[in-house]
């Protein structure tokens, strides 16, 4: 029975190549990585817009929302805030205070290889507008650390800024 | 020949089970967790750079920067070049009897191990215009990165007073 030989060595073959070529999608592993930091670089830049959102519409609910549960927030001038609770009363003061529009500007966001730490760097302008409608610009630049949380989100681990002068 | 049947046939088995197996395990091993022992180096490195500071030393505080650093300092721009940052931390070691020191109170690092950050509180006292006694509290951030030789340095360094030094 030559036949049975042949027969099954290509059966072998083909079920060797087939896998083989199934394995080689996935093999080269550094451009999977690389879409990893780049798929997190993503998620962040779009968290940070629907944070920017949220300041703008000054719920605290949902800016609270976007920080882990020991963040801390260090703003220029002012004790560090450490703690939900603590964030949540340092933006309400910032938010009953002059109105202000934070436009950030210059960001640079770098992923760990595991994609599951990143941080944020970037200046901002804050244009504050007084009860006479005048207004100032503060400048600033800031340092966000982001973490990837359980369910594949991102939220920040530290927000902190300093301003210019 | 009926033995070629019965035997090719375990080999084109095995032979597929191998291809599969190897294709099928996790890529690589995934590397050892090394989470806790990466950010108690950190946490080392930033409280060594404190000693550092003390000795007022260029050098040995510009030591702790990695090469691409950044230093994004209180009142001023930041500073994006190795120069840029010796002349900002060169203003601050100036200052006349200067006591600096400072508390990393957090470090975590990636479970990849390349990318970790510390921040904590910071203190400064010196003699300002006419030996009036100044000092200023405040909270620094830092995002270190794991060099070649397994060593961390600092990438971004960040600091801002926790009111006006007075």
């Amino acid at each position: 029975m030559a036949r049975g030989f042949s027969h099954s060595f290509v059966i072998s073959t083909c079920i060797a190549a087939t896998l083989a070529a199934g394995c080689s999608h996935t093999q080269p592993l550094a451009p999977e990585l690389v879409d990893m930091r780049k798929v997190a670089e993503d998620a962040i830049n779009a968290t940070s817009e629907e944070f920017a959102k949220a300041v703008d519409a000054k719920d605290v609910d949902k800016i609270v929302s976007y920080y882990t549960d020991d963040a801390v927030l260090f703003a220029p001038s002012g004790p560090a805030a450490v703690g939900k609770d603590a964030l949540r009363k340092a933006w309400q003061g910032f938010l009953a205070g002059p109105a202000s529009k934070i436009d950030v500007s210059g960001t640079v966001i770098d992923v760990a290889a595991s994609a599951d730490l990143a941080f944020e760097r970037g200046s901002f302008t804050n244009t504050i507008t007084d009860a006479k409608g005048k207004t100032t610009a503060v400048t600033g630049k800031l340092v966000d650390i982001w973490k990837k949380q359980a369910d594949g989100s991102w939220k920040i681990a530290a927000d902190t800024n300093a301003s210019d002068k | 020949m009926p033995r070629t049947h019965s035997i090719s046939l375990p080999f084109a088995a095995t032979f597929a089970a191998v291809v599969f197996i190897s294709c099928a395990q996790p890529q690589p091993a995934a590397p050892p967790d090394n989470r806790a022992a990466d950010a108690a180096a950190v946490q080392k490195a930033d409280a060594d750079w404190s000693k550092a500071a003390q000795t007022k030393q260029i050098d040995a505080w510009m030591a702790f920067y990695g090469d691409e650093a950044v230093l994004l300092p209180p009142n001023d721009k930041m500073a994006t070049s190795k120069d840029a940052i010796r002349k900002g931390i060169a203003d601050v070691l100036a200052l006349p009897d200067l006591s600096i020191s400072w508390q990393p109170t957090k470090a975590e690092a990636a479970r990849s191990g390349d990318l970790a950050y510390t921040y904590g509180t910071y203190q400064l006292a010196w003699k300002g215009a006419k030996g009036k006694p100044m000092s200023e509290q405040g909270k620094y951030s830092e995002v270190w990165k794991k060099q070649a030789d397994g060593s961390w340095k600092c990438a971004v360094d960040m600091y801002s007073p926790d009111a006006p030094a007075k």
